[in-house]
């Protein structure tokens, strides 16, 4: 059986209903969506039991309604990314870095280009914006408009 | 007592603009942070707002010396987007400049390590070798930096039947070259003394900080985007990944100047394996709705392109993750209890590229808490200017 198909058979037999979408569309490649409130168990889980350490990036992309962050993974060669929607009414989501601690840095710059607040994050201070960035304006948010100067 | 030492943005030991903050208790750094973004230009939003077409080339500007890493995980991106085949010819002379471009890097960065530790005549030498592989980029692309080989379903310059000889020629010299290297980066005293034990970073930190490239291979950890997640024409190809045990700048170093010699393996076999045949297909200009990810091994290391497709001509959203950034949280672990005499060698061994790395500042005419910040027609103005004060005839711009 491919690592593939063996991590999504047993994401569904832990979590259940908790996996939302999952999708393989090739070799190597894995797309899967969960709550907000499950990131947290489903990343502990796949380090237990795949050996899950090493985050390529984190995503963060403006739908409209929500912010979908994508954390991407890779383990026994594939690239794992792991989604889910957070509502841009109350954008907070918890900070993987304890159990990720690469994630410190890719964390802080979602901070900084989204306007996500990562609760409990170590070091929250600015990462790429210049210090006198007016608060409250994220660029990579869609009513972000480029002045073509 | 401990003091704080600002080094950076601007400081003649850094090549880019970057800011360490080091406390140190007499020589030892008991502790250092980074500041980044000085280098921040808005790709990413200047990604969404252009076509398919002019984003391999905003891509292939992210860095001016693995330009072909992010063009090439770009475009690869939306061929599967497009579920669209490339002719194995235009894989395989992808992966030549692929690997062309990795030994141009490598050899740069060997140059600018030796020179960080004082043995300029290495550095010398290490970087009148590397015009011989600028050479063979310029006469396959006709550019020696920014090659615009890639497009959209495949590359856009042939390689010719007689520049074969040409190339292999350069590259048996390349590896004779890089064996010499070998030699002196291992039983060279004045190196030796300089690299060996200096900016440890154990394996299980290497694992835990998430690092990447020679950064991660120098200790130890087996990873290799060519061989682990297989891309272009690398399923085709006889190579090892390199590795060393040793965790410090030494491993690095040799991890490095190995990846050379296998590169040249790598570009010989493409010449003399060199299918026939076209070299791109066709694209179409929308891309259907869709989300990919593109990896690449760069010089540097793991690159990760994200890239979300809407139906238009334009992307929804393309996310990019250089390697060095994936590499800061190591240098600044390894930095760590050592002495600040080790800082621009350390730094300098995850081969950083702070251009890749920042990306993004935003052009934003509006005067901010009075600082000023040029605009496009302020700048061109300001320019003209200050060419005319110097008396030199500027043509119409």
């Amino acid at each position: 059986m491919s690592v593939e198909s063996d991590i999504q058979n047993k994401l569904k037999e832990a979590f259940g209903e908790q996996i939302l979408e999952l999708k393989i569309p090739r070799e190597h490649r894995m797309f899967v969506q969960i709550p907000l409130s499950q990131v947290k168990e489903v990343i502990e889980y796949l380090k237990v039991n795949f050996g899950l350490t090493h985050l390529s990036t984190i995503t963060a992309l403006d739908t409209g309604e929500d912010i979908e962050v994508l954390y991407h993974f890779f383990t026994k060669g594939v690239a794992l990314s792991l989604g889910t929607f957070v509502p841009k009414a109350n954008p907070v989501i918890d900070t993987i870095t304890p159990i990720i601690p690469g994630a410190i840095l890719y964390e802080r710059e979602i901070q900084d280009l989204l306007g996500l607040k990562v609760k409990d994050h170590p070091d929250p201070r600015r990462l790429v914006l210049p210090d006198d960035w007016e608060e409250g304006v994220y660029p990579l948010r869609k009513d972000y408009k480029v002045k073509e100067g | 007592m401990a003091v704080t030492i600002p080094i950076g943005p601007q400081h003649p030991a850094l090549k880019e603009p970057t800011n360490l903050m080091a406390t140190v208790d007499g020589e030892k750094i008991v502790d250092i942070d980074m500041r980044l973004g000085y280098n921040h230009r808005g790709i990413e939003k200047g990604a969404e707002l252009r076509n398919y077409i002019q984003d391999i080339y905003l891509c292939e500007r992210i860095c001016g010396i693995c330009g072909h890493s992010h063009s090439t995980s770009f475009c690869q991106g939306v061929e599967e987007l497009l579920s669209l085949e490339v002719p194995k010819r235009g894989l395989f002379i992808r992966t030549l400049v692929c690997e062309l471009e990795r030994i141009h890097s490598h050899l740069l960065w060997l140059g600018v390590a030796a020179h960080e530790v004082g043995f300029d005549t290495l550095f010398m030498y290490t970087w009148r070798d590397r015009e011989i592989v600028m050479d063979l980029l310029e006469l396959i692309s006709g550019n020696r930096v920014n090659y615009g080989m890639n497009t959209i379903g495949g590359v856009r310059r042939d390689i010719a039947d007689e520049m074969r000889p040409q190339i292999l020629r350069g590259i048996k010299r390349l590896e004779e070259r890089s064996q010499y290297y070998l030699d002196v980066a291992s039983t060279e005293v004045t190196f030796l003394r300089r690299a060996e034990g200096v900016g440890t970073l154990p394996k299980e930190k290497a694992i835990e900080l998430c690092a990447v490239g020679p950064t991660a291979r120098g200790s130890g950890v087996e990873y290799d985007v060519r061989k682990h997640d297989p891309y272009a024409a690398y399923p085709y190809l006889d190579f090892k990944v390199i590795t060393s045990d040793r965790c410090d700048v030494l491993g690095r170093t040799i991890v490095r100047v190995l990846e050379i010699i296998e590169s040249c393996k790598m570009c010989r076999q493409i010449i003399e394996e060199l299918p026939q045949g076209q070299i791109r297909t066709k694209a179409p200009r929308k891309v259907p709705p869709g989300e990919v990810i593109s990896k690449y091994e760069a010089p540097r290391g793991e690159l990760i392109h994200y890239i979300k497709s809407n139906g238009t001509n334009q992307p929804e959203r393309l996310k990019v993750r250089a390697p060095t950034l994936g590499n800061i949280p190591s240098v600044l672990y390894s930095l760590k209890g050592g002495y600040i005499a080790d800082i621009p060698i350390v730094f300098a061994a995850i081969d950083p590229c702070l251009a890749c790395m920042d990306r993004v500042i935003i052009l934003d005419t509006k005067d901010r808490k009075g600082k000023q910040q040029l605009s496009w027609e302020e700048l061109r103005e300001y320019s003209i200017r200050w060419y005319e004060g110097k008396e030199i005839r500027n043509p119409k711009l």
